[in-house]
């Protein structure tokens, strides 16, 4: 079959076994050449982030996502996440989004397992986008 | 009790209900214009949730002014592969029309028009994310 004109805008994921459940990951770059990686994985024991110190050299979001969809407000479980070098906890009970920010350390812990499919998905974001500066007409 | 250091880093009243009057989607999850502010140097970049019924998003063709992701990904934990669904997704002035059923991200460089996107057929909520990595000052221009 020809190849078509979009066809490069269809990416194809990494997807791992971890237990009886899958972790998808999407690697990428985008146009100025930084790059940027999305993870998705149901929360367990094999597959949460380990309790170690992580720090990266951009800024992370992490969100909790619940199983079902007329309830993504409702996670399973409780997980904690520790930020800074001081470790201030925080603990997860519900749909949350966590800013980590370039440098700070982040440790995860699963205080009670979820019982149901719970996620977590992970973006590795670049540098925030600034348009070019437009210089504006004049006499 | 002492305010934490970090605690504008956490968000947990991140959930939006969809716009449209029967909606083809869950409630989505989102940072808000006020966390953003909140969070120095960060952008919003994504809006993440489920897709519950087949039909035609509401969105009209467009562009953006920086590179946007869609992620299409299987609900499925033991299969991330298989999306559960087929999707049509058009590209350009033309509307060349894709068609998969598979786990994907469907990227679309700054300025390429892209919508209407088509679920013709769904056997399973998948999940719908939009990413854009950088954030992109189109979305939120009134934040910064």
């Amino acid at each position: 079959m020809a190849k078509r004109k979009y066809d490069n805008c269809f990416l194809k994921p990494e997807i791992t076994q971890a237990g009886q459940y899958q972790i998808f990951k999407m690697k990428g770059k985008d146009s100025r050449g930084y790059p940027w990686m999305v993870r998705l994985a149901p929360i367990t024991a094999k597959t949460y982030p380990a309790e170690m110190h992580q720090t990266a050299n951009a800024d992370r979001i992490e969100l909790y996502v619940g199983g079902k969809p007329a309830e993504i407000d409702k996670i399973s479980g409780k997980m904690e996440v520790a930020l800074g070098e001081e470790a201030e906890k925080y603990n997860i009970e519900k749909a949350a989004m966590v800013y980590v920010p370039k440098g700070v350390p982040v440790q995860h812990r699963i205080i009670k397992d979820p019982k149901e499919t719970t996620w977590l998905l992970n973006l590795t974001l670049t540098p925030k986008y600034e348009p070019p500066k437009v210089k504006k007409g004049g006499k | 009790m002492a305010e934490k250091k970090y605690n504008h880093l956490v968000l947990d009243d991140l959930v939006h209900q969809p716009m449209t009057q029967v909606p083809q989607n869950s409630p989505y999850l989102a940072g808000s214009p006020f966390f953003w502010k909140l969070a120095p140097g960060a952008v919003g970049q994504f809006a993440f949730y489920y897709i519950m019924r087949p039909g035609m998003f509401a969105e009209p063709p467009h562009t953006h002014k920086a590179d946007e992701y869609l992620m299409f990904i299987s609900s499925n934990p033991r299969d991330m592969k298989s999306l559960g669904a087929t999707v049509e997704i058009a590209f350009g002035e033309e509307w060349e029309k894709y068609s998969f059923d598979y786990s994907t991200f469907v990227y679309f460089p700054k300025g390429v028009v892209h919508c209407p996107v088509f679920v013709r057929r769904l056997e399973r909520p998948f999940f719908l994310g939009h990413f854009w990595p950088g954030g992109e000052p189109a979305h939120f221009d009134n934040l910064t």
